[in-house]
C-alpha cells in the first residue's frame, strides 16, 4: 500500500520536472534573435523585445530564415552602446512587475543620464529601427524639457554648445529683445 | 566595411533636423522662438515651414511671456514695443509662409503689431483678431492691402466701426468665411454685399444680431452656404425708433420673418433658451474671469472657424 502511493506521487512530479525542462528549451530556442550592430557585436535578443522593433519585422518578413538563431540579423545604423540602450528601456518596460512609478523613475533616470550627443544617436537609432514606443516618450520628453524653459537652461541641459559667433550672437540679441537679457 | 559605410551615410543632418521639426511641431510659439536660439542646427529646424503655416499667438505662456487673463492686457508702451518684436522675429521664422495669424485674445492691438505682421505675411488666407486694441483706419487700409489673398476672418469690435469693416471688406476680393464675434448690425452687412460677393459661409454665433442686417445678406449675397446664428439674440428694429423692439430668439420666431430658402442656411440653437444663449445676450460684460469669452471667440459649430 505504502510502496504504491510512493510511485504515484513521484510520476507526476517527473512528468512536470520533464515538461518543465522540454518547456525550457523550446522557449529558449524560440524566444531569442541574434542581432548585429553596425560595430559588428552580436546580442542575443528575446524575441518578444526584438520583434517591437520594426525593422527587425521588416528583415524576418524579407527573410525568415533568419528567425533560427544561426544567423545574425545586422542593424546596419545601431551602434552597440544604442541597442544597448535601447534593450534596457524595453525590457523594463517589458517587465510585468514594474508598477507605474518604477517606470515613471526609471523613464526620468533614463533621460537625465544622456547628454546631447548621445540624445541624438539614439534618436537616429530609434528612428533607424522604428521603435515607436522609444521614439515617443524621447520627442514628447524633449518638448516637455523645452517648454516653458529659458535658452540658457536648454543649453545646460541638452549640453548644447552655443555655436553662434560673437558677431551672430549680438545681431540676434537686438532682434530679440523681446526676451529681455536671460537668454544669452 | 560595407556596414558602416552605410552608417556613416544615414546619420546625416537632414534626418536629425526632420527629428527636430516633429519634436518642435508640438511647442507653442513663444517656446519655439527661445528653441531657435539654442543653437544653428535647432535653428535651422525652427525655420521648417511645416511649423509656420499657422501663427497661433493666442497660446503664448512660456518662459518669456506671462500673459494675464486680462481684457486689454499690455496696453502700456513698453510691452507693446515688446510684442512687435516678438511678432517680428516669430514671423522671420516663419519665411512668408504663414497662412493664419491668431492674434492673443487678451493682448492690446496696436497699429505697430497689426502692420509689423501684415507686411511679413503676404500669403495670409486666415485672420483672427483679438478682442480689444485701437487700430487706426489708415493702419487697417495698410495691413489690408497687403492681404489680398484672405479668404476667413473672424472680426471682432476692433473693426466693427463701418469705415474699419468697409475697408477689410473692400480689399478682400476672395472673402468666402467671415466670423463676428462683435454684434452684426446693418452697415456690416452694406458693405458685406457690396465687397464680399463670393461669400459662402457666415458666422453670427453668440451676439445680437440685427435682423434687417441678417435678411440682407440672406436676400443678397448669392454664395452664401451656411449661416450660423446658434445661441444669438436677433433683434428687429424695423418699425422704427419708437415701437418696441421684437426678439426672434427661436426657429420657430424667425419662420414668420424669413423665406424658406433661407431658413435652410441657418444653423441655429435647437432648444433657443439654454444657458448659452442666454449668457450671449448678456450685453455688459461685468463677469470675472474672461474665460467664456475667450471660449466663445474660440468655439464655433462651422468648424473651419473655430481654433
Amino acid at each position: 500500500m505504502a510502496e504504491e502511493t510512493e510511485s504515484t506521487k513521484t510520476e507526476p512530479l517527473k512528468t512536470a520536472e520533464e515538461e518543465f525542462k522540454k518547456l525550457e528549451i523550446t522557449e529558449e530556442e524560440e524566444s531569442e534573435l541574434k542581432l548585429e550592430t553596425s560595430d559588428h557585436v552580436t546580442f542575443m535578443v528575446e524575441a518578444s523585445i526584438a520583434m517591437k522593433f520594426g525593422a527587425v519585422q521588416q528583415y524576418l518578413e524579407v527573410s525568415p530564415a533568419a528567425s533560427a538563431s544561426a544567423t545574425a540579423i545586422p542593424l546596419h545604423n545601431v551602434a552597440s552602446r544604442e541597442l544597448i540602450l535601447i534593450l534596457e528601456y524595453y525590457r523594463m518596460h517589458d517587465w510585468v512587475d514594474a508598477g507605474e512609478r518604477d517606470l515613471k523613475e526609471f523613464d526620468e533616470r533614463f533621460l537625465k543620464d544622456l547628454n546631447y550627443e548621445e540624445l541624438k544617436e539614439l534618436l537616429l537609432a530609434a528612428n533607424y529601427l522604428n521603435v515607436e514606443k522609444l521614439f515617443n516618450f524621447l520627442t514628447k520628453s524633449i518638448a516637455n524639457i523645452i517648454r516653458n524653459k529659458d535658452v540658457e537652461f536648454v543649453r545646460t541641459f541638452f549640453g548644447i554648445d552655443n555655436d553662434y559667433t560673437p558677431e551672430e550672437e549680438a545681431a540676434y540679441r537686438e532682434e530679440n529683445a523681446w526676451a529681455g537679457v536671460k537668454f544669452v | 566595411m560595407e556596414n558602416s559605410n552605410s552608417a556613416g551615410n544615414y546619420r546625416n543632418d537632414s534626418l536629425l533636423n526632420e527629428i527636430l521639426v516633429t519634436i518642435f511641431m508640438s511647442l507653442n510659439v513663444a517656446d519655439l522662438a527661445a528653441a531657435s536660439l539654442v543653437c544653428k542646427s535647432w535653428n535651422e529646424a525652427c525655420r521648417d515651414p511645416s511649423i509656420w503655416h499657422k501663427l497661433d499667438l493666442s497660446r503664448l505662456n512660456s518662459y518669456y511671456f506671462n500673459v494675464p487673463n486680462k481684457l486689454r492686457a499690455w496696453n502700456d508702451e513698453h510691452s507693446n514695443k515688446k510684442m512687435t518684436q516678438f511678432i517680428k522675429y516669430v514671423l522671420s521664422l516663419s519665411d512668408r509662409n504663414t497662412t493664419c495669424i491668431i492674434f492673443n485674445f487678451y493682448i492690446y492691438l496696436r497699429d505697430a503689431q497689426f502692420i509689423t505682421a501684415a507686411e511679413r505675411t503676404p500669403n495670409l488666407k486666415r485672420l483672427v483678431l483679438p478682442k480689444t486694441g485701437e487700430l487706426s483706419n489708415v493702419a487697417v487700409e495698410k495691413a489690408m492691402k497687403s492681404w489680398g489673398g484672405l479668404e476667413s476672418i473672424t472680426v471682432t469690435s476692433i473693426v466693427r466701426n463701418s469705415n474699419k469693416f468697409s475697408a477689410i471688406c473692400k480689399y478682400s476680393k476672395n472673402m468666402t468665411e467671415m466670423k463676428f464675434s462683435c454684434d452684426f448690425v446693418e452697415d456690416h452687412a452694406d458693405a458685406m454685399i457690396e465687397y464680399t460677393r463670393n461669400l459662402k459661409v457666415l458666422s453670427v454665433r453668440s451676439i445680437i444680431v440685427s435682423m434687417k442686417a441678417l435678411c440682407r445678406v440672406l436676400t443678397f449675397l448669392e454664395h452664401l452656404e451656411a449661416v450660423n446664428i446658434c445661441h444669438s439674440m436677433i433683434l428687429d428694429t424695423t418699425g422704427g425708433p419708437r415701437s418696441k423692439v421684437v426678439v426672434y430668439r427661436t426657429i420657430s420666431d424667425l419662420q414668420k420673418r424669413l423665406a424658406p430658402s433661407c431658413l435652410g442656411k441657418l444653423i441655429f440653437c435647437e432648444d433657443g433658451n439654454c444657458l448659452r444663449c442666454k449668457n450671449a445676450c448678456d450685453t455688459i460684460p461685468r463677469r470675472q474671469p474672461y474665460g467664456p469669452f475667450e471660449g466663445i471667440w474660440r468655439e464655433d459649430e462651422i468648424t473651419s472657424l473655430a481654433h
